[in-house]
């Protein structure tokens, strides 16, 4: 209940902070505030926010008590606060945390004056970028995990020189990255995806039929779609998921490259065009 | 001493001197490479844009190497000079030569200097006794210096008065630029830390325009107010003294703008002797009512396990000649340890270290962990009730729990029971808790992690930045 009044009196103090102290005198909002302060001014630091407020309203050169009132105010919320999660009512957890990624083991042996160069020419969208970015290609900085979560975020960087060089940086060092890249793989028709699949198919291999598949059967953009489905079409057992699942596909798109593939996958595939006809 | 590539990255100045020093030795510009018999000098000529310089690094002192060159760059050490290291580093060995005399003079002038310093120290430790130091010539002169400070701190209150009394609704881009001329007299004080904090509220201001959440520039009303209010107090005290000493229970001297000299920290005995410090955290951050970037580094002391700050102030202007300061994986062996004045993590700051010494076991840390929450809140809270002590903190926490409610909010939770929100300060570096997401399960029981925690003015609560954690035979480092 204290709280509730001390928040209420703090908006007050910082309405006026804006208004004007000048504007204090008489504030009866503030009167009101101060009667109920009034019946449970129970310690000396609240009798004193009590005199400062009265004082505040009352007289004219009231700068002084405006920040002493607002700074107290302040005071007393801090010293209330509390962590106990009892009080704080903090419901529905758990152990643990969601969305965890095994990229294994993480190393931070880079020092800043290395990593932050590298690390902006990732995350900002400045120019200039290009020839930094460059340098954990050329000095092998991938291994520093903070440098790997950022190679796979900058993907989706629109300057495309960049998100291709990430391209190539994560094909030249695979280690453990299918996690994140499977984490940060969204349902959007953008490089970054397309890029991301290619090099889960790279580096996943045929293990990575069933994940694909389930990009085909569940996701919306048709350019994910097409490109999962390329990457089936690169081992024996996805070529026939493809033939067996996605030969009458509903999207056209999807339909005439399934074709597309299965006639080169087929030995003298070329022929069936001529025989056709 | 052994010469590495990451040695020789830590000694420059930026990432781009050290490409540019890898490109000198890979496109063969030096010529006559030496060094010298006992290994303590190495020296070569460099083609360079305009003519050829004669560059040299003496290892006379083998900590602290001396880089020596006749290009007209201003930056230190040159590229130059880094480039000859990475080409020793490369090759291993030059062909003898003896030191050039140029160089033998040069080390003489260190030696005698060094020699003027050592006597100096000595005669001053003998009187080693701060009542006994001649404070009176200089009493007449800092009493005048107190009695400007105190009418600049006045016209501080003038300023800040007038804003209240108009509200703060009433700064418009007009007044904002008369603020900041008043605010830019208050230079001529003597406090220019008071001068800071304005010009941080006016860029507040700027910022926000009243359009986001407008707690920080009540937050910064605040400690402006409070300083201002303090500053007073304690220079109309300290006037009425015969011998005005600085306070060195709190930080007030540095908030009004006093910088202290290392000597000065002597006199007042704030210099340790023998540390060995361990770097926790790492961070560069642009501190804009100043233009500067301010490189801090958090470090704990291995014996009593106080947790300190380092800061070094890099000015934009000058960024490209001052050195910046950097991560330190090894255990720091420092001599002579200033530590500022102030509440809480406390500034240290060191002129040489002794010896930097690999480091593979961090158990000891265990031991200065804190076992919960509540003991560190309850003194965090005590000085931050006070809004000129500073609204952060670090510490190190043992067998902490790290959990997550169905909003995504991820807390740790103390032996105790007690919880901590998780948040990545925007105003402290880069997402951490984003990171933890890539530790396994394994790692995450029983976690031992410095936190930087912080008060929360809009939603009342403690709120948690892990800034890195402990295992027994490393620290995993979630900034720099």
């Amino acid at each position: 209940m204290i709280e509730n009044l001390l928040k209420e009196i703090k908006k007050e103090l910082i309405r006026i902070l804006f208004a004007g102290s000048v504007l204090a005198k008489n504030d009866f909002k503030l009167k009101e505030l101060l009667n109920e302060l009034e019946k449970i001014k129970e310690n000396t630091a609240l009798q004193k926010l009590h005199q400062y407020i009265s004082l505040l309203i009352t007289i004219d050169q009231t700068e002084e008590n405006l920040m002493n009132a607002l700074t107290l105010c302040n005071a007393i919320l801090i010293i209330q606060s509390t962590i106990d999660p009892n009080i704080t009512n903090i419901e529905n957890t758990f152990d643990g945390i969601t969305n965890k990624i095994d990229i294994g083991p993480l190393e931070s042996k880079y020092q800043a004056k290395q990593l932050v160069p590298l690390i902006n020419s990732l995350t900002e969208r400045r120019t200039g970028r290009y020839n930094v970015a460059k340098l954990i290609l050329d000095n092998k900085y991938y291994d520093d995990y903070r440098i790997k979560i950022n190679v796979v975020y900058c993907l989706d960087d629109s300057y495309r020189d960049i998100s291709t060089l990430m391209f190539d940086i994560i094909s030249r060092y695979d280690y453990k990255i299918l996690p994140l890249l499977k984490d940060t793989l969204i349902d959007k028709s953008t490089n970054g995806n397309i890029y991301r699949i290619q090099l889960i198919s790279k580096i996943g291999g045929e293990q990575e039929n069933n994940y694909m598949e389930n990009i085909t059967d569940n996701f919306k953009s048709t350019e994910l779609i097409l490109e999962s489905i390329k990457a089936l079409a690169k081992n024996q057992s996805g070529k026939k998921v493809i033939s067996s699942k996605y030969l009458n596909h509903k999207n056209k798109k999807v339909k005439e490259i399934v074709d597309e593939l299965l006639k080169e996958s087929k030995p003298f595939g070329f022929l069936t065009k001529f025989f056709k006809k | 001493m052994e010469i590495t590539a990451s040695y020789i990255n830590s000694l420059a100045p930026n990432i781009a001197a050290i490409k540019a020093a890898k490109d000198l030795s890979k496109k063969a510009k030096f010529s006559n490479s030496f060094q010298s018999l006992d290994l303590s000098c190495i020296f070569s000529d460099c083609l360079g844009s305009s003519g050829t310089y004669f560059t040299s690094v003496d290892f006379i002192d083998a900590l602290n190497p001396i880089f020596r060159c006749n290009c007209p760059s201003r930056q230190f050490p040159c590229k130059h000079g880094l480039g000859l290291l990475y080409l020793f580093e490369e090759v291993k060995r030059f062909p003898v030569k003896e030191i050039p005399l140029e160089i033998i003079e040069k080390r003489k002038k260190i030696e005698n200097k060094n020699n003027k310093i050592i006597e100096v120290k000595n005669n001053f430790t003998k009187k080693d006794n701060l009542k006994k130091i001649n404070l009176k010539k200089d009493t007449v002169k800092e009493n005048k210096k107190i009695q400007k400070q105190i009418e600049g701190v006045e016209l501080a209150e003038k300023i800040l008065f007038s804003i209240l009394s108009k509200g703060l609704k009433s700064i418009d881009a007009q007044s904002r630029r008369l603020i900041s001329q008043q605010a830019q007299r208050l230079g001529d004080y003597y406090i220019n830390g008071i001068q800071n904090k304005f010009q941080n509220f006016l860029l507040l201001f700027n910022i926000n325009n009243f359009t986001e959440d407008f707690e920080e520039i009540i937050i910064s009303m605040l400690e402006l107010n409070q300083l201002v209010k303090q500053a007073k107090k304690y220079l109309n005290t300290k006037i009425l003294n015969e011998n005005p000493l600085r306070d060195i229970n709190s930080d007030i001297e540095e908030q009004i703008g006093h910088i202290w000299k290392l000597e000065e920290l002597k006199q007042y005995s704030l210099v340790k002797d023998k540390s060995k410090l361990l770097q926790l955290n790492f961070l560069t951050y642009s501190d804009y009512s100043k233009s500067e970037f301010v490189d801090e580094g958090i470090w704990i002391d291995v014996e009593n396990g106080e947790i300190f700050k380092t800061k070094v102030y890099r000015p934009f202007r000058a960024i490209n000649y001052v050195k910046s300061d950097d991560t330190v994986f090894e255990l720091v062996q420092v001599s002579d340890l200033a530590i500022y004045p102030g509440k809480g993590n406390r500034r240290i700051r060191w002129l040489k270290a002794d010896k930097y010494d690999p480091i593979n076991n961090f158990d000891f840390i265990t031991k200065f962990a804190n076992n919960n929450f509540e003991e560190f809140l309850n003194k965090f809270k005590d000085d931050i009730k006070n809004p000129i002590n500073e609204n952060k903190r670090v510490g190190i926490f043992n067998n902490i729990k790290l959990f997550q409610d169905l909003n995504n909010n991820r807390y740790l939770k103390d032996t105790k029971g007690l919880i901590l929100r998780l948040e990545d300060f925007s105003w402290y570096g880069t997402t951490t808790t984003d990171y933890l997401r890539f530790i396994s399960d394994k790692e995450m029981e029983g976690l031992i992690v410095c936190l930087l925690i912080s008060y929360n003015h809009s939603m009342n609560i403690f709120m948690a930045k892990p800034l890195s954690i402990v295992y027994p035979n490393k620290i995993l480092r979630l900034q720099f």
